[in-house]
């Protein structure tokens, strides 16, 4: 059928929102969780994945796009607590610096988004299930 | 007062045998083939929503969009085939009721 193709958009949507706020939620878990000393700490990020092979190039390639989770180098915040074990040697704790209003607004936006593309959805396949009623009315 | 005669009705092709010919080529797949393949990939589209249903529920790693998504999809493919056959069932009820 013809609409597979906004099928698949749809997928992609939803995906790509869940993955979003999976990310924030990681985010939000690890804002108090001290980094080991001398990694940087690391939180995460959805990405969208752009098939740069030579298919997606000619355009051939189904599944050009694929969104994933990876994990990017952040700042550190740094706080004096010599007593805690993941102190370093002058005493000072590293946690990631997560903003945390930017994460909660980042929660909020996805699960709107996830919505919107959860009633794009549901209307497409009314209207595709409208579509078979034509020519039945009595 | 003359009257015209009327004229005689010819029907001229009563007596010889029909040689109609296919609507279709040679080459283009037979009605019942393209019915065959219609319930094959809808039978497809059943197995595979099917199939992500039950890997969901063994707790694989399967996003529940994807399986609400395929379940959809098969629900919509199942209703165009239900239209089809109450469609051909239709016509098919036409034609051995009609008077002859």
């Amino acid at each position: 059928m013809s609409v597979d193709a906004i099928f698949a958009a749809s997928r992609f949507g939803l995906e790509f929102e869940r993955l979003r706020l999976e990310a924030a939620t990681s985010n939000i878990a690890v804002a108090n969780t001290p980094t080991a000393p001398g990694r940087p700490a690391q939180l995460m990020r959805a990405v969208v994945n752009y098939g740069d092979g030579f298919d997606t190039i000619l355009g051939e390639a189904d599944t050009a796009m694929q969104p994933s989770l990876v994990a990017i180098n952040a700042p550190g915040r740094e706080v004096h607590d010599a007593s805690d074990p993941m102190a370093d040697k002058n005493g000072m704790v590293t946690y990631p610096k997560v903003d945390l209003v930017q994460e909660m607004s980042t929660l909020t936006d996805a699960e709107r988004a996830y919505e919107a593309n959860v009633r794009a959805f549901n209307t497409l396949r009314g209207m595709a299930l409208h579509s078979l009623d034509i020519g039945s009315g009595t | 007062m003359s009257v015209s005669p009327i004229d005689a009705i010819s029907i001229g092709r009563i007596g010889l045998t029909e040689t109609g010919t296919s609507e279709v080529g040679p080459g283009a797949p037979s009605f019942m083939q393209m019915v065959g393949s219609a319930v094959g990939d809808l039978n497809n589209s059943l197995n595979e929503a099917d199939a992500s249903a039950r890997a969901l529920a063994a707790g694989e790693n399967v996003s529940a969009q994807d399986v609400m998504i395929a379940m959809e999809r098969a629900h919509l493919q199942l209703q165009f085939a239900v239209e089809v056959r109450n469609r051909i069932v239709d016509a098919y009820q036409n034609l051995t009721n009609m008077q002859l």
